[in-house]
């Protein structure tokens, strides 16, 4: 084999090795005895790195893995933000130091679901594709849609001089979408004159709150009030 | 050649059998089985380094762990684990019940762990032991010194602990108190240490109690903390006295509970990065005969950075400090006088490290790391360098190469 067969495998390797066809939806399912609908990003979160062991209405939770493949790590990279190899590590360090046990882990998505059907308690994960008539399908719900982050930066919108001087005034109402990092990313309009929200998304596209641990979801009503 | 990598390929596959075997039923419950093995082998160029004859090349580092815990209800686990080490003079192959725990968690914000317990103090004291998490085959020596291992590593008492989110979206706070009676290993550094002193200790421990907190900070992946533990010691043996040896040995006792150490820490993960820091102020004075105190002042601190470059392999450096003040009173005025120089290379070790792991399975991993040591910080506590492996003294600097392997399941 030529130097520049042996160059072309290792990069057909490397090629391969790096590609992973993750799959692109991945359901939340959870046992149907389950009262909650939906589920925080953080407090799923929180459940599978077993810092926590009940949701907020005191249910208890037993957190199910899949075994190592595309929708462990398509469902990792989501919701915990750490890859395989990583969260391996991240519960040996729990589990040899006797701070806990190693979650239980299924082999594909037709397991996950039987076992999850008859386990109290259990929240696990399939593919997008997978029957799912037997367990509850939770709906993973941005952490929070109240205004409880802190605003570090605030940018005050620009009054239009026309409606100024026509006298004209009124409230704005925003949705904003605030990254985990503080940044608005998304402005949308819920309600108030198209050319007062204009200013308004403009404004707050500046903005900036402290960081939280995952994105969030803001209301904001900006008032635009004429100077007597 | 071919057949060394038949036997490698072959052990690796009976690994991952092995791994993949890891729980079973008993009284109608789940009892899961996990264990590691790892056997390392050190070369150093100077001084022989933690107990072992480095220079010439010394294989005699190997330990293991076995453990098994069952989950009885939604609430209540019950655990064990036995672990054993030979690492040089240290082990000696004698096996430790390492922890075992019955944890109770009444709520996300309260759990109580019971029985003997792995200690919380700063990033890695409780996990020092699983190198194997880590891409480094020994974590800084001057935070985390294997040879004293013992001297913080479980208590048999309770801890309380649980985690408690902040108001505002700035994150969670994890907490952990504990108290309870520590019992130092007798194949342990300290004892070895103080056997050149005419010290031989058949009971060694005392009381500990500390706390802990770490804050994950809203900024995803960092966490600050800071540990306090307080510590008793108290040694029953027999004492030599080397000024007048023909007197043999008479009953020896000795007591303090004025050590205390401080541990700050951050951490930040951010996709295959991990970078760590973290500070230790330890500070211990024993009186080791009567009438004879020796004040211990260390201070440690380190910068660790590891990186993922492929899905199984992992590189990593790390810069650590090690300083070490003494004052003598008394009998132990006799060592001379306190030297508080720090630039001497008896009171400090500056290491400079760099490290590969690659995982050649789930289960099966190979390490090599680089240590280049400035320093050999032996005033009147151990940290790595002892005189026993040294009769012809202390060359200011080691380079060392460790080699290690291991699997876990």
């Amino acid at each position: 084999m030529t130097r520049i067969q042996r160059l072309m495998l290792l990069a057909a390797w490397i090629l391969i090795t790096n590609l992973q066809s993750f799959p692109r939806e991945i359901k939340i399912v959870a046992s149907p005895d389950l009262r909650a609908e939906t589920i925080a990003a953080g407090e799923l979160k929180s459940l599978f790195l077993l810092q926590r062991r009940t949701l907020r209405d005191g249910t208890s939770i037993e957190p199910v893995l899949q075994k190592p493949g595309a929708v462990h790590e398509a469902f990792l990279k989501e919701y915990l933000g750490r890859d395989g190899e990583e969260i391996r590590a991240y519960y040996q360090g729990l589990v040899f130091t006797g701070k806990a046990s190693m979650p239980r882990e299924m082999s594909s998505d037709a397991e996950m679901v039987a076992y999850v059907a008859r386990t109290r308690g259990a929240i696990g994960y399939v593919s997008g594709g997978a029957n799912t008539d037997s367990v509850k399908v939770l709906t993973v719900a941005p952490e929070s849609f109240r205004s409880e982050r802190i605003l570090l930066k605030r940018v005050e919108p620009e009054y239009p001089k026309e409606l100024q001087q026509r006298r004209i005034a009124g409230t704005v109402r925003l949705a904003l979408t605030v990254s985990p990092r503080g940044s608005v990313e998304d402005v949308r309009v819920m309600g108030g004159n198209p050319i007062l929200a204009e200013a308004a998304e403009k404004a707050a596209k500046e903005w900036v709150y402290f960081p939280s641990a995952t994105s969030s979801t803001i209301e904001v009503s900006i008032a635009f009030a004429v100077r007597p | 050649m071919h057949r060394w990598l038949l036997r490698c390929v072959l052990c690796c596959l009976w690994a991952a059998r092995i791994g993949e075997a890891q729980e079973f039923r008993a009284w109608n419950r789940t009892v899961q089985v996990h264990g590691f093995l790892s056997q390392g082998f050190v070369k150093t160029d100077h001084n022989n380094w933690l107990t072992m004859n480095t220079r010439a090349g010394s294989g005699a580092m190997t330990d293991m762990g076995l453990n098994m815990s069952s989950q009885l209800t939604d609430k209540f686990r019950v655990g064990a684990q036995v672990y054993d080490r030979n690492l040089g003079q240290l082990g000696q192959w004698h096996p430790s019940l390492d922890w075992a725990v019955a944890d109770y968690r009444f709520t996300n914000s309260l759990g109580v762990r019971a029985g003997k317990v792995k200690t919380t103090l700063g990033l890695y004291n409780d996990s020092q032991d699983l190198d194997f998490l880590r891409v480094f085959a020994l974590l800084p020596q001057g935070v985390y010194p294997t040879d004293l291992r013992d001297t913080t590593m479980a208590h048999a008492g309770a801890d309380l602990y649980g985690d408690i989110g902040v108001a505002h979206h700035l994150g969670k706070i994890a907490y952990t108190a504990y108290v309870g009676q520590r019992s130092d290993s007798l194949y342990s550094g300290y004892r070895y240490m103080v056997q050149q002193w005419g010290v031989f200790f058949q009971q060694l421990g005392g009381l500990q109690y500390g706390a802990d907190l770490r804050w994950n900070t809203p900024l995803e992946g960092l966490l600050i903390g800071a540990s306090r533990i307080n510590q008793a010691l108290t040694g029953k043996g027999k004492y030599v006295n080397l000024l007048n040896p023909l007197a043999g040995r008479i009953p020896y006792r000795t007591s303090t509970n004025t050590d205390w150490a401080n541990q700050f820490y951050s951490e930040y993960l951010y996709r295959r990065l991990r970078l760590d820091a973290e500070y230790r102020r330890f500070y211990d004075n024993t009186p080791y005969v009567p009438g004879s105190n020796i004040g211990t002042d260390v201070r440690a601190w380190y910068v660790m950075g590891s990186y993922r470059i492929r899905k199984h392999m992992e590189v990593g450096s790390y810069y650590s400090r090690y300083t070490v003040r003494h004052t003598f009173a008394g009998l132990a005025s006799a060592f001379g006088p306190a030297n508080s120089d720090l630039s001497l290379p008896q009171n400090h070790i500056y290491d400079k490290v760099i490290a590969a792991r690659v995982d050649l399975n789930r289960f099966v991993f190979v390490k090599l790391e680089g240590h280049f040591m400035d320093g050999y910080g032996f005033g009147a506590y151990p940290n790595g360098f002892y005189p026993g492996q040294n009769p012809s003294g202390f060359q200011p600097s080691t380079k060392a190469v460790v080699l290690k392997t291991g699997f876990k399941f």
